[in-house]
């Protein structure tokens, strides 16, 4: 006897946005309580840290539009949730990379001044962003993955 | 004839009460009138944080029934609500109050809250002088206004000029000047305090490290070879509101010098009780007032600071304030 699991178009396309929307906002949340935190701002006023988190992400979208870019593209033709999910450590320490070599000619601090952390903590929201936009894009318009079947004794 | 009667305990306590006004009234002679309403104006900037949190802190209760704080955006709307007869006590730029002064406008200077609160920011490490900034993009907010005049005195200083050694992109205000810098169209931005501030927290979050490469005060006293401060702003009062109140403007000065202290001991608090009043966010105020050279001088004290800035930033002419320095009238 076997038992057919499926990997993908489990869900319905609607629970699945609604789940990237919730993703969003935990990113959001991160991204605030994040420049709160590194950036000591006390006392607490939350549209002031909203504006500095969100600014932050922009002055980094900005500088890096082609690799924004290119990560969201990239999301949006990775057939699996799992594999986009796996995709973005990857596009971190990609992103790491990208700044020590190009960062200090685009105005920001070397990476022997920022560190390794420094900059993954600095580009793991900026680079989540456009790969979970990608990987909204591609629930929404691109038919689910054929299921992957596994049979087990 | 009625025999004659020692006074009785009710005798007595009439004539207690119909003594008491007299007893009192050395006291009652001393007390001022009240003001009904003591309304501060201010630049949604460092110095206005004192007054805030001196009002906050009811610095001012023992001569006004109320005691209030509000912002104007603009130099024109300080302008507006001097003439007006709406803003009678108001943190003015000291350039504007000495112009106003010299042109025959009842205002006169009680004393400076700032010794200056300018700075050159930049993320580039190569800058850090004046001459540094040779054939460099800067940001420049308020053509025209105080802090480019300086600006342009300090490049003149040092053999520069603005037009030739390095290009000057103005900006239509701080916040635009550092959205210039964030956003690298420009590489330095000349700018104010809590702008500046502004700027280096952005940029933290945004990993470019902004910082204050050129304190404009102490390169200021170096090319003046005094005291590196800038007498930037202070508290002007209009003569209407001296004529009618001018006996109270001790404990006011002395209000303020007591808020000014707490201030700069305590940023934090200043910066939650100011945050309303000034429009701005608390943490921002915060940061900043470290950096806002916050001081409490009376202006007959900072007087010769004052002058000395006045005469270096109008030129020969000092078309700026009408042509010559304002009187000893001007300085309370």
């Amino acid at each position: 006897m076997s038992r057919t699991t499926t990997t993908s178009g489990k869900q319905s396309r609607g629970t699945r946005l609604v789940l990237h929307l919730l993703v969003l906002v935990v990113l959001l949340v991160a991204a605030i309580v994040q420049a709160t935190f590194a950036g000591g701002l006390w006392p607490f006023d939350l549209r002031f840290s909203v504006l500095i988190a969100l600014g932050g992400i922009a002055v980094l979208a900005i500088a890096w539009w082609p690799a924004v870019l290119a990560l969201g593209l990239f999301a949006v033709f990775l057939p699996r949730a799992r594999l986009r999910l796996v995709f973005w450590p990857v596009a971190v320490l990609a992103m790491t990379a990208l700044h020590g070599a190009f960062g200090p000619g685009l105005g920001f601090v070397p990476l022997d001044t920022l560190g390794v952390w420094g900059a993954v903590a600095l580009y793991a929201i900026p680079t989540a962003l456009p790969i979970l936009g990608g990987s909204a894009l591609r629930e929404a318009f691109f038919r689910p993955t054929a299921p992957v079947e596994r049979s087990s004794p | 004839m009625t025999p004659h009667q020692p006074p009785n305990r009710r005798a007595l306590l009439l004539g207690a009460l119909a003594c008491a006004p007299v007893l009192a009234a050395p006291g009652l002679l001393r007390a001022q009138p009240r003001i009904g309403a003591l309304a501060f104006s201010g630049p949604p900037a460092g110095p206005s944080v004192t007054l805030a949190h001196a009002v906050a802190t009811d610095r001012f209760a023992d001569i006004a029934e109320a005691a209030s704080m509000s912002a104007w955006r603009t130099p024109d709307e300080l302008r507006a609500g001097l003439t007006s007869g709406n803003i009678s006590l108001s943190i003015v730029p000291v350039q504007a109050a000495a112009n106003l002064y010299n042109r025959g406008f009842p205002i006169r200077l009680a004393n400076v809250m700032t010794d200056g609160l300018l700075y050159v920011a930049t993320g580039d490490d190569t800058i850090n002088t004046i001459p540094d900034l040779k054939g460099r993009t800067i940001a420049v907010p308020f053509r025209g206004d105080t802090p480019e005049i300086l600006f342009g005195q300090l490049l003149t200083h040092h053999g520069l000029d603005a037009a030739t050694d390095m290009q000057i992109t103005y900006a239509g205000s701080p916040i635009e000047a550092m959205q210039l810098l964030l956003a690298g169209r420009v590489e330095a931005a000349l700018n104010a305090e809590p702008a500046t501030t502004a700027a280096v927290i952005q940029g933290r979050q945004a990993g470019r490290n902004i910082r204050r490469a050129i304190d404009m005060q102490a390169a200021w006293g170096e090319m003046t070879g005094a005291a590196g401060v800038l007498p930037q702003a202070g508290l002007a009062i209009t003569g209407d509101w001296l004529d009618q109140h001018g006996d109270a403007l001790p404990l006011i000065m002395a209000g303020i010098e007591t808020a000014t202290a707490e201030v700069l001991a305590d940023p934090a608090t200043a910066a939650s009780h100011a945050t309303g009043a000034l429009s701005m966010p608390a943490p921002l105020l915060a940061a900043s007032i470290p950096h806002c050279n916050l001081v409490a001088r009376t202006a007959t004290q900072a007087r010769a600071d004052i002058e000395r800035m006045l005469t270096a930033m109008t030129g020969a002419d000092m078309a700026a304030i009408n042509g010559r320095l304002p009187d000893d009238g001007f300085y309370l």
